[in-house]
């Protein structure tokens, strides 16, 4: 089953620019109350979910008892005089609900990455190509996904996997 | 009629029959067989006209490498064209058309080419048909080669890609395919096991499929690409309601499988070769396996009277399977001088006399075979004792070729063997195993193949293009020797065979005429993919709405309501002009235009590229790609700026604008954001790693509303921004991030059309409300909706450049008027040392002018310009054009050779090869020279 999530999150995207040394301001696991990933992919969930979608690069995905502009003053606060910044991004993505048992042949019709291997198990969120859009998928259970991607192409995606998911449903 | 078919043997099992039509003729075939089953059976023997010659032309094969029944199926928009009939299911009411012959395949006038084949030779269409031009002669010999017709109208079907990983893949289910795969998933494995038949060639019991087991038939591995990437086609079951049912299902008529493999396991199998003698294509005469498979898949006998030719063990099974199934097999000539004992004696238990050292020479009969002359072998290259067998089946065996394509197409080094007389592989490839027949294609050695003797003109290597033995002498009498070039010059196992049926014996062919061992020959690169895979397969799902990514901003909906007429622009959908009812969308542009000049107007601007750039070093970091100084920028204003290549070519513009210490902003083209960004993290990661700075894309996060026209500020005033917006305290070229609508806001003030603009930034789901409020507030002032016809329009004549359109792949800053802040910037930007390249300050380079019309009505954006007494075929283009919105006048921006120097001139304009008027070279504005309206 398909779905666009319209209850709100701040979504704020976390960058570094110290590609050398990075290190970790330990206020920042205060703040949001987890560990900060540092693995391509890897989610840590806290006060918000924490997305690891580069080397230095990270989504922060909080919940409605967060707003955007609070996280952001949060996260200006932790990382004051380090190499990190935020930008939101709120309004920039829009979230797709995947939900069902064909959820992962569904994905295998969109993206080149192996939808049955660790990649995406639940509590990862690989950041790839679905139907050749840039889109982070949050694995959040076996047969339950998020797909991130930008507002502007979230109709399309929604039509796109809709057409795709044709042949699962009962004729 | 035998509901049966009068070829069918009485052991058949029970089974419906089904009605199908042939060339117009009803015929019955049985539940479970394929179109070449079910002719064989009704007794078609002529089931099309050969490509070249149009000689009558017989089922050959029982598989894939069918070189004769290549038949079309169905008409209209469900036209299937160039399918081999041996793979093709019957199906009820099903229509098969063989596409060659004229008037029919029976009765074919055509066959005169044969008549004069010697004048026909290969080579001959690439010798004649040139003069004045090949596309002159194209359309009719292709009609003659009988290619099929191209379905009418839309496929009605769906296809699809998937992709898949595994740690096995096993190419083919036979018996050694399945054993292979049940190993691997006994270890634990991911396995995909594929089979191109609808089931398995062997009892597949034993697996089953699972989350780490995936069986699939009716699956052809097509593609073996890098990376052990394999491509699979499977074609879904046939739809009990016929062609364009299965959408209704929403299931794919066939789906493309992109599999990335841990490893390969080929158990593809073996094809058979025929055997080489003159008049070796008569309708009749066919592989001996598939005479096998036809005898007991489809209970198909494939003649009253069979003789079997072979040289090698495997057709005397079938010889005896044939006669033990009530077939009258009279004779099996073998070409060895021995055979296995026990095989002669089982033969000759079941009544059928076995001649050794022996080889069909040559046949008789037309449409159908009648008889066939047998030689005894003398020597290397002699024949006596040649006697003639009446029968209307002859069944060829001329060994067995390993199916190696896949492996040839992975990289896999194949030669040829003298004892097998096939390619066999050099060296072991890191990722494939090849098992079964595949491995081992036949058991001992095989005996002479070509005819000794003959007319080798009438000796067919490729049935499938008609090529000869003599083919090859001609090539190689030209000199064409290398087994590539003989390819080309006879085209030699060419389009859908490449390689299957006839490499081996056209191998042993040329090594004959070259008088060369054959092994000494390499083998013709076996291109993909391994059989032809449909358009429609290749393209899957990416037609129609999903052809390619939409891009739609959060005031779609909006403008949509206000009667947008959408189109695509750079990758969005954007409203091209508001027209009301009654107008056209050119009336409708006008009249936005006007209202935008004398009033004012809304555009949805929010594609415009945002880019924001953060970190200590932002400043100097955009600094670098501008050909404009950025260092002298101060907070609150915006900077016009040109992006170059390291060519110097211009890339990129729009504005930079300093948002906080250490936060720049970026605009840039509505289509280049994405490129932009790429560009400035691929000089941030490569070149510059220690900037400290990083690239944040932030265009979808605001939306952006141009408000334009001499009310804009009042309007605006009335939204009570939390910031004056006075021109005294925000003139042009300013910025103010504050507050508008109890949301954050950008405002800057800028011009894409000459007027005074506000573009109002805001986050973008909060862009409706904005867009509603601005016409609330302007509903006094006249305001409207425009889209991007309009301001194209706007830009034009103010002489604004709009890179892509007014620039191409060469264009310089000094080519469109910034040669001087390009030359006097004094720190280094990317592009800036190719500007003093010699070609670069060449004094007739393209560069931008206006042009005033004269005479004319319009001048089309395209046309082509050329100054008085030039020597030059062109001069330069019109890059963009329109109507003056004061004068009525046509004017136009273009990029004229030495444009600036010939200001006053007068040049001609052509439009599709004729002169439609002459134009006025004038300075590139035709609208408020001073500035005076955008900066009120």
């Amino acid at each position: 089953m398909l779905s666009r999530v319209m209850e709100y999150s701040a979504l704020v995207r976390v960058q570094s620019w110290a590609r050398r040394d990075l290190t970790i301001p330990p206020e920042t696991a205060n703040v949001l109350r987890t560990e900060w990933p540092l693995q391509a992919g890897a989610v840590a969930r806290g006060r918000a979910d924490v997305i690891c979608i580069g080397p230095t690069d990270w989504l922060v995905v909080a919940r409605s008892d967060l707003p955007e502009h609070e996280l952001l003053q949060t996260l200006a606060a932790a990382f004051h005089g380090g190499s990190f910044c935020a930008t939101a991004l709120s309004s920039a993505l829009a979230r797709i609900r995947i939900e069902g048992g064909h959820g992962r042949a569904l994905l295998s019709k969109a993206c080149a990455l192996d939808t049955q291997s660790a990649d995406l198990a639940p509590g990862r969120a690989p950041r790839t190509l679905v139907a050749g859009l840039p889109v982070i998928i949050h694995c959040l259970a076996e047969s339950s996904f998020e797909c991130i991607v930008p507002l502007s192409y979230a109709d399309y995606l929604m039509a796109w996997l809709g057409d795709a998911a044709a042949e699962f449903e009962p004729t | 009629m035998s509901a049966r078919g009068p070829y069918r043997l009485s052991r058949a099992a029970a089974g419906e029959p089904v009605e199908f039509r042939f060339d117009g003729t009803t015929l019955r075939g049985m539940e479970g067989d394929t179109v070449a089953s079910a002719l064989l059976a009704n007794g078609v023997r002529v089931v099309s006209r050969s490509f070249k010659f149009h000689r009558p032309r017989g089922i050959f094969s029982a598989g894939l490498e069918e070189p004769n029944a290549i038949v079309q199926l169905h008409s209209g928009v469900h036209a299937v064209p160039g399918v081999r009939a041996p793979l093709a299911p019957l199906t009820p009411g099903l229509e098969v058309a063989s596409k060659i012959g004229w008037p029919s395949r029976s009765r074919d006038l055509l066959r005169i080419i044969d008549l004069c084949h010697p004048v026909f030779a290969a080579g001959f269409y690439n010798k004649t048909f040139t003069w004045p031009s090949w596309h002159l002669y194209e359309g009719a010999i292709r009609k003659l080669a009988g290619l099929g017709h191209a379905p009418t109208g839309p496929d009605p079907d769906r296809y699809e890609t998937c992709h898949a990983h595994c740690d096995v893949l096993v190419v083919g289910g036979g018996a050694a395919g399945i054993t292979a795969a049940t190993a691997a998933a006994n270890a634990g494995k991911r396995v995909m096991l594929v089979e191109q038949e609808s089931e398995f060639g062997a009892d597949a019991s034993e697996l089953r499929a699972t989350a780490r087991t995936t069986l699939l038939t009716r699956t052809m591995a097509v593609i073996y690409y890098d990376h052990d990437l394999v491509v699979l086609v499977q074609t879904e079951s046939a739809s009990p309601g016929g062609p364009g049912q299965l959408r209704r299902t929403g299931r794919p008529r066939e789906r493309l499988w992109l599999v990335r493999a841990g490893k390969v396991v080929l158990a593809t199998g073996a094809i058979e070769q025929p055997l080489i003698f003159s008049n070796n294509d008569r309708p009749g005469i066919m592989l001996a396996g598939a005479a096998r498979k036809y005898l007991h898949r489809h209970a198909v006998a494939p003649g009253r009277t069979v003789v079997v030719a072979t040289n090698n063990d495997s057709a005397y099974a079938v010889a005896r399977e044939l006669r033990e199934a009530g077939v009258n097999v009279t004779t099996l000539v073998d070409s060895r001088a021995t055979a296995p004992e026990k095989l002669i004696a089982a033969l000759k238990a079941a009544g059928v006399p076995v001649q050794l050292g022996a080889m069909p020479v040559d046949t008789a009969g037309f449409a159908a075979l009648k008889s066939v002359s047998v030689g005894q072998l003398r020597g290397k290259d002699g024949i006596h004792n040649t006697h003639s067998l009446s029968c209307d089946a002859l069944l060829v065996s001329g060994g067995w070729s390993p199916t190696l394509h896949l492996f040839a197409q992975a990289g896999g080094k194949l030669a040829f063997s003298e004892g097998t007389r096939t390619f066999e592989p050099v060296a072991p490839h890191a990722s494939i195993e090849i098992v079964g027949r595949a491995a081992a294609a036949q058991s001992g050695t095989c005996g002479p193949r070509l005819s000794p003797v003959g007319n080798t003109a009438r000796q067919w290597l490729d049935l499938r293009h008609d090529v000869t033995v003599a083919d090859i002498e001609l090539s190689v009498r030209e000199n064409f020797t290398a087994i590539e070039h003989v390819k080309r010059y006879t085209t030699l196992g060419m389009s859908m065979d490449q390689g299957k049926v006839g490499q081996a014996p056209a191998t042993e062919a040329i090594a004959k005429v070259r008088n060369v061992e054959a092994a000494q020959l390499p083998h013709t690169t076996f291109r993909p993919p391994f059989v032809p895979v449909t358009l429609g397969a290749m393209v899957g799902r990416a037609v129609g709405e999903f052809f390619a990514p939409s891009r739609v901003t959060t005031l779609y909906e909006v403008q949509a309501r206000q009667g947008g007429l959408f189109d695509e622009f750079s990758g969005w959908r954007r409203a091209a002009a508001f027209p009301r009812k009654g107008e056209t969308p050119a009336t409708a542009i006008h009249r936005e235009v006007k209202l935008v000049r004398e009033g004012v107007g809304l555009y949805d601007a929010s594609p415009l590229g945002k880019i924001e750039l953060i970190g200590p070093d932002a400043l100097d970091f955009a600094d670098r790609f501008y050909i404009n100084n950025l260092l002298t920028l101060r907070p609150g204003r915006v900077r016009y700026g040109i992006m170059l290549r390291e060519t110097g070519v211009i890339f990129d513009d729009g504005t930079v604008t300093i948002l906080d210490d250490d936060r720049v902003l970026l605009t840039t083209t509505s289509g280049g954001a994405g490129r932009v960004t790429q560009w400035l993290e691929e000089w941030l990661q490569c070149e510059w790693p220690d900037a400290r700075v990083v690239v944040a894309p932030v265009t979808e996060q605001w939306a952006t509303v141009a408000l334009t026209g001499q009310h804009a500020r009042t309007i605006l005033q009335r939204l009570k921004p939390a910031c004056e917006v006075s021109n005294e305290h925000f003139p042009h070229l300013g910025f103010r991030a504050t507050q508008l609508l109890g949301s954050e806001a950008r405002l800057y003030r800028v011009s894409f059309s000459g007027e005074l603009t506000y573009e109002i930034n805001v986050p973008a789901h909060n862009g409706p409300q904005l867009w509603s409020a601005l016409l609330e507030e302007g509903h006094e002032f006249g305001i409207e909706p425009y889209g991007i016809e309009a301001l194209l329009h706007l830009r034009m004549e103010k002489g604004f450049l709009h890179v892509g359109v007014d620039t191409d792949g060469t264009t310089v800053p000094d080519d469109v008027g910034f040669g001087k802040p390009a030359a006097t910037k004094q720190r280094h930007y990317v592009g800036k040392r190719s500007l003093s390249l010699s070609d670069n300050v060449r004094a007739d380079r393209l560069q931008l002018v206006g042009l005033a019309g004269e005479g004319l009505t319009a001048m089309p954006a395209g046309s082509h310009l050329r100054l008085p007494d030039s020597g030059q075929p062109t001069d330069g283009w019109i890059t963009s054009a329109g109507i003056c919105s004061t004068d009525g006048k046509p004017v136009a921006l273009a990029l004229l050779a030495a444009g600036r120097s010939q200001t006053n001139r007068v040049v001609t304009v052509h439009d599709e090869g004729r002169v439609i008027g002459t134009a006025h070279v004038v300075s590139p504005c035709f609208y408020d020279p001073t500035g005076a309206r955008m900066n009120a």
